[in-house]
């Protein structure tokens, strides 16, 4: 057995590991890193009655103490970077970061500038990225079942040549 | 505009006006800058024209020097008064005149932090943007700064207020806090269970967007605009355009004005849904919340269906709207007819329950006085007995058209506030019904080609209140674009409205203000 | 008490079954963006009016291509707005969640 194959096998184990802890239930908190606030108009849409996301067991809870998972807004500001940081820390391992919308992704339309952070990778490992300006709830939902692996990823990097 | 009045100002300052211009109904008066004060005061107290906006621009390339504007608003003539000083860079000074316009404090504190011009005597001179780590001497929006700069970040500490006393304490809260909002921090101290004074500290969403201004082209600058404030997309978007359009000289198509209207009307429809839902969740109202949220998602979906986008994104373009909605007028009647229904019996209920009445009446008291002194502008002001509003007072798009009614109260509290709300729902129904019925036919657009050099005024009023653009244009770009959301008015009467009520409330109070920390921070 | 046992069962359930069945969005809607290699000209005009910037052409090796980043991408339009000969469409599609940033990306290439 090669190297490789071991770590494969070990991720294996780990990715299996999370499925039983985070598998019935996931406690989210979300943390706006300078969003415009229309990601938060659909954070709140998640729990509305035609939504309502507690049905798969999932929680937006008050305390990144309490949670699982971060959902994170917004390109990351220079005011912020130190909080989200520090949200971050205070989650309990293991953990999962989902970056919501585009600017949380590679910080959209507010790039990377004396303020603007330009996407949460570059503060926090990310698991799952879910792009869109804002993204539907459909989206979100989608997003988090993939970080959980209780779906499969639709999108794949995709090449046409000639 | 009202020719008394300038013929007034120029009796009382002759000598003192250096140079007037006039371009639309925006009145451009430039004086020295030591007369700046006695000028304002005058204009302010004398024909009661609050301060929209006041901001500085730095001119130094073309003309030798910054700039500070101060803009007045005359609501019953439709016109605007700036008054336009020169801050040389040798000695960055300008008199404060936030002892006599209370509105003005932020507006300065920004202007010192942005561009390093300091408002001699203010009566708060600590940094407002740019927190304690930010170097000194570096000034983001002057023009030799560079906006893919990091400055290093520096030792430094922010002074809160002190309340020193037997017995009280210290709540601070944020910026990153326990429900699904924005961040921002707050610093109660409570003695016992009421507040006996709040200090909000904000800017953590500062993203640069003034200075991002400066970089885009202007067709990406609508898309910029549209995002400074989320919610508020179709105000922002429209006050922008308007401004350009302006500029200009372009005649906006009929049709797409009262396409806007359909537009900014949606806009305030899921914004005070939203609002009434917050508000019936913190009061434990769970029924009223659920029914208000499911009210709301009505109108999101609504509008993905009619302009492919849950936030009414990508509409605007300056010169008219992109999209043409005529198609979907069946379904929008209808959607609306079947909401209508649904939220009277909602308001009904929210009111007539006891439990919700004794937590939202008498709570989170604005005055007029304070109203007025700081400039709280829109449901927030109207409950609190400032009756104005940018759709009657400066009519933009089509609203000089339509009929409606802008509802107006006097006691300021957390139930005025959602009582506004609930009536101007019923308002912007019957607005996008007429303007429904009575689009007329035609372009969408009006094709702009390039925009000639020229600054002008863009005004919309948001669900939260007045949006004011200020856009200069220089060889087709974005030389300077000031934007004043109605949260950079209002969170400063937070400070007020919570004073003597319990630590519990402020959820309440917060709410019923409805304010954007992304819009204020940009 | 009456009136919201009445509305209540008025209302009746509300939740949708996402994601069991798909919810698709609406016609008109501004999802994913599609390249198609065989109308595009390399003109350049997408790249230019891209308000976040997420478009790029690339020559390289004498290979032309053209990239799309969903990752940053703000829905707006302008590319399939100013696009000359349809080469890029909007879809309904939104389900773009994504393990890594790799996968986010789009490109049509042509030898030349």
């Amino acid at each position: 057995m090669t190297v490789e194959d071991e770590i494969e096998i070990m991720g294996q184990r780990l990715n299996d590991r999370i499925n039983k802890i985070f598998g019935r239930s996931l406690h989210i908190r979300e943390v706006d890193a300078g969003s415009c606030n229309a990601c938060e108009v659909e954070v709140t849409a998640l729990s509305n009655p035609v939504y309502d996301i507690e049905r798969f067991g999932l929680h937006i809870v008050a305390s990144p103490r309490h949670a699982d998972m971060l959902l994170v807004t917004g390109p990351v500001t220079r005011n912020m970077e130190l909080a989200l940081l520090k949200t971050y820390n205070a989650v309990p391992s293991p953990k999962l970061v989902a970056a919501m919308g585009s600017c949380a992704c590679n910080g959209g339309i507010f790039g990377d500038t004396y303020a603007s952070g330009g996407g949460v990778d570059r503060f926090i490992p990310v698991d799952v990225y879910i792009p869109g300006c804002p993204p539907r709830p459909g989206a979100v939902i989608f997003g988090i079942m993939v970080a959980l692996d209780k779906l499969e990823q639709k999108i794949r990097k995709k090449e046409v040549r000639a | 505009m009202n020719i008394e009045n300038i013929d007034m100002i120029r009796k009382e300052f002759k000598s003192l006006i250096l140079n007037e211009t006039v371009s639309h109904n925006e009145l451009y008066l430039t004086v020295k800058k030591d007369v700046a004060v006695k000028l304002c005061d005058y204009i302010y107290h004398h024909f009661d024209a609050p301060l929209i906006s006041m901001f500085a621009t730095d001119e130094r390339k073309i003309e030798g020097s910054f700039k500070v504007h101060y803009v007045f608003s005359f609501d019953r003539e439709d016109a605007f008064i700036i008054i336009k000083i020169d801050v040389d860079e040798k000695s960055p000074y300008f008199k404060s005149i936030t002892h006599r316009i209370p509105a003005a404090s932020w507006y300065e504190r920004e202007i010192q932090d942005m561009f390093g011009l300091v408002p001699q005597g203010h009566p708060d001179p600590r940094r407002l943007i740019n927190f304690e780590d930010w170097p000194d001497g570096v000034y983001p929006l002057r023009k030799d700064f560079d906006i893919s700069t990091k400055p290093p970040r520096v030792k430094g500490e922010y002074a809160y207020r002190r309340v020193e006393g037997e017995g009280v304490y210290e709540i601070p809260v944020g910026p990153v806090h326990a429900g699904v909002i924005e961040p921002g921090h707050f610093r109660f101290s409570v003695a016992g269970e009421p507040i006996i004074n709040l200090e909000i500290r904000h800017f953590y969403t500062h993203k640069g967007v003034e200075k991002l201004f400066e970089r885009l082209s202007l067709d990406k600058a609508v898309f910029l605009a549209e995002r400074i404030s989320g919610d508020n997309s179709v105000a922002h978007a429209v006050a922008f355009c308007q401004a350009l359009e302006k500029i200009a000289g372009v005649d906006v198509p009929l049709r797409a004005r009262y396409t806007r209207v359909i537009l900014c009307e949606l806009e305030r429809l899921y914004n005070h849904l939203g609002d009434i839902a917050g508000i019936a969740t913190d009061v434990a109202y769970g029924f009223g919340a659920a029914h208000a949220n499911k009210l709301k998602e009505e109108i999101l979906q609504l509008n993905e269906r009619v302009t492919g986008s849950r936030m009414l994104r990508g509409m605007n373009a300056a010169g008219g709207v992109r999209r043409d909605i005529g198609d979907k007028k069946d379904e929008i009647l209808l959607t609306l007819a079947r909401f209508q229904r649904d939220f009277r019996e909602l308001i009904e209920l929210i009111f007539s329950t006891s439990s919700v009445m004794d937590r939202i009446e008498t709570t989170g008291h604005i005055y007029t006085d304070t109203a007025k002194g700081l400039h709280v502008v829109g449901p927030a002001g109207r409950a609190s007995g400032m009756d104005r509003d940018t759709r009657r007072d400066h009519p933009y798009a089509a609203y000089d058209e339509l009929n409606f009614k802008v509802p107006a109260m006097k006691s300021g509290d957390v139930f005025a506030r959602t009582k506004i709300r609930s009536d101007e729902v019923a308002e912007s129904i019957g607005l996008i019904e007429q303007a429904l019925w009575s689009l007329p036919e035609g372009d969408i657009r009006a094709e702009i080609r390039k925009i000639p050099d020229g600054y002008a005024l863009g005004y919309s009023e948001a669900p939260r209140g007045e949006v004011i653009y200020w856009v200069n244009i220089k060889e087709n770009r974005i030389e300077r674009c000031k934007v004043r959301d109605p949260s950079f008015c209002n969170w400063l009467a937070i400070e007020y409205a919570v004073l003597d009520n319990i630590v519990p409330d402020f959820p309440i109070i917060n709410k019923s203000l409805s304010l954007s920390y992304s819009g204020n921070d940009m | 008490m009456f009136e919201i046992i009445r509305k209540t069962l008025r209302t009746g359930s509300q939740t949708i079954n996402y994601p069991q069945e798909p919810d698709e969005a609406p016609p008109g809607f501004r999802g994913k963006p599609e390249l198609f290699q065989s109308r595009c000209t390399c003109c350049g005009e997408c790249v230019s009016v891209c308000p976040p910037s997420v478009i790029w052409l690339k020559e390289e090796n004498g290979e032309k291509t053209l990239t799309i980043s969903y990752c940053g991408c703000i829905f707006c339009g302008r590319c399939e707005e100013v696009c000359p000969h349809g080469a890029i469409k909007l879809t309904q599609e939104y389900e773009l969640a994504s393990k890594t940033k790799d996968d986010l990306l789009a490109r049509i290439g042509w030898r030349s």
